[in-house]
């Protein structure tokens, strides 16, 4: 079977590692990346099946992030990963597949990238 | 003959330094009730121009009425003889007579007291009437009067007062206008009043008259001044509102910073410790608690910095001199500064100082200065401070590595640290507190050239 690609967008290390690790458990294949830009790019390089992205980051923010990369791939699934909540209200988010509260229960995450992954 | 030349020399001599005497002393004050006492005291002085008694009129043209201001001098022949009797006994010089402090006579005394409950109705007097006449042809009358002359020249509200005496009345003039009358007698002892004793009389009511009126513009002017500083005052406390204002929505702003990415750390650490218990691998158990602990650490900074964020502390505006906050922050760094060679200039005025709460504006500098440490190795820190189209302009400028110029727009965005250790918070922080009192901050950085930080203060004051 081959395994499934996500790609986290997150610009702090240890939270990077803590997903990555965690998905790699579940047999996905993870990429890290630190910002919109770099996520731009790796998508239009890279096969990928689900981004988990961050709202808060330098340089390129997740809401524009999120635009850019709809634009590209109209179709891949998006999940929105923040310690914000209020960006929920904002309809931008609304194109996102997902919109999660970062929390210390990381199967929360997990179970909704399974989810989503095996209805596609 | 030779011995009457000689006397009226003498007398008129005498006048002249009373007149001198009189017009010094009221020049020299604007408070007018003094005015009036010098004038009055001056008139009536035994020695000086002799008369017996002497008042002051004024006159409201709005109203066309003539009301009594002050008086001084004896009501009737018994506080005649006291009065002068012990005016005698005190044997004293005319400047000590003129700053003699009258009031507490004047207020037992009956002539004063009925002078000032004097309203004369000028609608009421007829054309020959002397008040009505000062006032109209705004000339000097001196006369003799008896009683029943009294009676049809003078206001009925006079009758009390009189004696059959000779009178003077004088205009009292502003430069603008007649202001009010005054009126003399020879009351009780009848010295008569000569041509140079009326001369005398009227050059002082001229001084009288300029007195009061630069008297009168020195209160207003005073009350003008009175309000401006109430105006001053009144938008002092108007701009501290306004900071406060914008202090709570930076409040604001800042904890909903501050709560959100208390979350990222928590929720990492909580995700490895729950790696932690499933985990039998002990150097993963390790690596994941030494991550743990990590952001821990990364908690602590958070809160550290958010209750010593001073935003949250109550408001304590105060005249802080800026070398003097410099200089201490400076001492705090004395130790890293030497060990990296980092010479500091300082180029500000002992006498530049600024309104702001002492804890924000270290808050501040502190940053600023930290973070121009922190990106050199040997090299200079410039610090210096003017004043800038009415903005105080504060620059912090280090010959360190500089910022790539892709990064320099986001330098002020919370959480933007190049960093390994530190929050990415000072910029931020900093931008905030001088927006809060409503300046500005910029920043000119060439990459391996060094860095110049900006901050504008509007000028209270």
């Amino acid at each position: 079977m081959i395994k499934k690609k996500i790609l986290i967008v997150e610009d702090v290390i240890n939270e990077q590692i803590l997903y990555k690790e965690e998905l790699e458990k579940e047999g996905f294949e993870v990429s890290c990346v630190s910002n919109g830009i770099e996520a731009i790019e790796f998508v239009e390089k890279n096969l990928c099946d689900l981004v988990i992205l961050d709202l808060h980051m330098p340089k390129m923010d997740g809401i524009e992030t999120l635009g850019k990369l709809l634009t590209k791939k109209r179709n891949l699934p998006i999940v929105i990963y923040t310690a914000y909540p209020q960006y929920r209200e904002q309809f931008l988010t609304w194109a996102a597949d997902a919109y999660l509260i970062k929390n210390s229960d990381i199967d929360l995450l997990k179970n909704k990238v399974k989810d989503i992954l095996s209805e596609k | 003959m030779v011995k009457t030349i000689e006397e009226k020399c003498r007398l008129l001599n005498y006048q002249l330094y009373l007149l001198h005497t009189i017009s010094k002393t009221i020049k020299e004050t604007f408070n007018e009730n003094r005015i009036l006492n010098v004038i009055l005291t001056g008139l009536t002085a035994n020695g000086a121009i002799g008369l017996s008694r002497a008042a002051v009129f004024y006159y409201d043209r709005d109203k066309n009425i003539i009301y009594g201001r002050k008086g001084i001098g004896p009501f009737d022949n018994e506080e005649a003889y006291k009065i002068w009797s012990e005016l005698s006994k005190k044997n004293i010089s005319l400047e000590e007579y003129l700053s003699y402090n009258l009031e507490k006579e004047l207020a037992t005394q009956k002539f004063p007291q009925t002078i000032r409950k004097i309203v004369i109705n000028l609608d009421e007097l007829n054309e020959e009437n002397y008040f009505k006449r000062v006032i109209k042809e705004k000339q000097i009358f001196h006369m003799y009067m008896d009683n029943k002359q009294a009676s049809i020249y003078l206001p009925k509200e006079i009758e009390t007062i009189f004696i059959p005496s000779e009178i003077v009345l004088l205009p009292l003039y502003s430069s603008k206008d007649i202001i009010g009358i005054i009126m003399a007698d020879n009351a009780f002892h009848f010295h008569p009043i000569d041509e140079s004793t009326l001369l005398l009389i009227s050059l002082i009511s001229i001084q009288t008259g300029i007195a009061l009126e630069n008297a009168n513009n020195y209160n207003i002017v005073q009350k003008q001044l009175e309000e401006l500083k109430e105006l001053h005052s009144a938008m002092e406390s108007m701009q501290e509102e306004l900071v406060k204002k914008e202090k709570l929505s930076t409040i604001g702003k800042m904890a909903s910073y501050f709560i959100h990415e208390i979350k990222n750390p928590l929720a990492t650490a909580g995700g490895f410790v729950k790696r932690i218990l499933e985990s039998n691998d002990i150097s993963s158990i390790h690596r994941d608690a030494d991550i743990v602990l990590k952001e821990i650490k990364k908690l602590e900074q958070i809160l550290n910095k958010f209750s010593n964020f001073t935003l949250l502390t109550p408001m304590k505006i105060e005249k802080i001199s800026l070398l003097d906050i410099v200089k201490e922050i400076l001492d705090t760094f004395e130790l890293e500064l030497s060990k990296k060679y980092i010479d500091v200039q300082i180029d500000i005025q002992q006498n530049i100082s600024l309104k702001a709460e002492k804890v924000q504006l270290y808050e501040i500098l502190f940053n600023l200065i930290s973070n121009a440490i922190e990106n050199m190795e040997r090299g200079t820190i410039k610090i210096s401070a003017e004043v800038e189209n009415s903005l105080l302009k504060i620059s912090v400028e280090d010959t360190g590595k500089g910022i790539p110029k892709e990064n320099i727009p986001y330098v002020i965005e919370p959480f933007f640290s190049t960093k390994n250790e530190g929050l990415g918070l000072g910029l931020f922080i900093v931008s905030n507190l001088v927006e809060s009192y409503g300046g500005k901050l910029e920043i000119e950085s060439v990459e391996k050239k060094g860095t110049k930080v900006k901050i504008y203060f509007p000028i209270i004051n």
